[in-house]
């Protein structure tokens, strides 16, 4: 009964039993919402380290544990979450900046289109093809990856991300315009609109 | 590229750079317009699919969450004096002007000691004033020299009448 109750709350009225009277059961819940999004998130921002990920979503609850005196009633819970995840990563990038730098052979500039031999019938085809995606995203820089998955797979809106990534409107659309056309021009024999991509290239 | 594309492709940056809330109604209708020229909704929807989280059998190490159970109850359940302290340090106030604040407050202590100083020094001469006013031996302890007890008192001219007398 009391568990049915807690997933009816809101995530931002969980935060704040969990700020005024650390509510354990609230806390379990903001986690089941959360943790496989932000380990997922982490996956792909950390280059598939899954290790690593699951280190990064233990401290990012561990800081929410010890800020939880700083979350500001009534403040998108979502927002919050994910600006500290996105700094943990921008301080990862940060400390790896040189390794990156020497690893990152291909430019999204310089992105070839791919050939795929078939056209996507089966599940095997859509993860070798998720794959491939991520493995683009990998050379786009932090934020435009960021902005990308907080947008097709956070599903968040371009102002909230905005808000976590601390930028303008319109810088978080051209970063996400630049990696779709990007991705668009590489995957364009598995684009859906695959004329449309042609002649906007042209 | 045809001039009505590059057109549309300036147009299209021009409204990218401009901030959402910037954006009229049309300009709105123009610029999802254009998205849709240029980056399909298909493709995006395409995406959107393709990072579905659901899709990937990853899971959170079930030990996270009891260690993360255990330390939300092992912390105090309201906010310490150790908190308070560290979230007023956790504000970001440049060093310069924490100094600045420094310096102010001691000069306002030093300051504030030359003060009471200068005030206390009024005091000291009305008392001297009474007594070289007291020419009589009559007085009474009426100290306070800006007041006398008649308006004969109260004239500039009473100390000289006094000495007259």
């Amino acid at each position: 009964m009391r568990n049915l109750f807690i997933k009816q709350l809101s995530d931002e009225t969980l935060m704040g039993r969990v700020k005024e009277q650390s509510d354990t059961p609230a806390f379990e819940e903001l986690y089941a919402r959360y943790s496989k999004r932000l380990l997922i998130y982490f996956l792909r921002m950390l280059g598939g380290d899954e290790a690593k990920s699951q280190d990064f979503l233990q401290d990012l609850f561990l800081k929410i544990i010890e800020k939880r005196y700083q979350y500001q009633d009534g403040a998108r819970f979502s927002s919050w979450l994910y600006t500290i995840a996105g700094n943990m990563c921008k301080n990862e990038y940060r400390s790896q900046q040189v390794r990156r730098i020497v690893e990152r052979s291909e430019n999204p500039d310089t992105f070839a289109a791919e050939t795929p031999h078939r056209e996507i019938h089966s599940e095997l085809d859509q993860h070798s093809l998720r794959n491939r995606v991520l493995q683009k995203l990998e050379k786009f820089d932090f934020h435009q990856r960021s902005a990308f998955l907080l947008r097709y797979q956070e599903q968040l809106s371009i102002r909230e991300i905005s808000a976590i990534m601390n930028c303008a409107e319109g810088t978080t659309k051209s970063r996400l315009f630049y990696v779709t056309r990007k991705l668009g021009k590489a995957f364009q024999s598995w684009h859906p609109n695959k004329n449309e991509v042609k002649t906007n290239d042209a | 590229m045809t001039p009505e594309r590059k057109s549309a492709a300036k147009r299209l940056e021009y409204l990218l750079n401009k901030p959402l809330s910037e954006l009229s109604d049309a300009e709105q209708m123009e610029l999802e317009s254009l998205l849709d020229v240029s980056e399909s909704k298909l493709w995006e929807s395409a995406l959107s699919d393709l990072l579905k989280v659901d899709e990937v059998s990853l899971q959170p190490n079930p030990i996270i969450r009891e260690k993360l159970v255990k330390e939300l109850n092992r912390k105090p359940t309201h906010q310490g004096f150790q908190t308070r302290l560290g979230s007023l340090f956790s504000m970001r106030i440049p060093a310069y002007q924490a100094a600045l604040a420094v310096a102010l407050m001691l000069i306002m202590v030093l300051m504030g000691g030359n003060l009471s100083e200068v005030a206390d020094q009024p005091q000291v001469n009305r008392s001297m004033n009474i007594q070289f006013a007291d020419t009589t031996g009559k007085d009474t302890l009426n100290i306070y020299p800006a007041s006398g007890r008649t308006l004969e008192e109260d004239s500039l001219l009473a100390p000289f009448r006094r000495s007259v007398m």
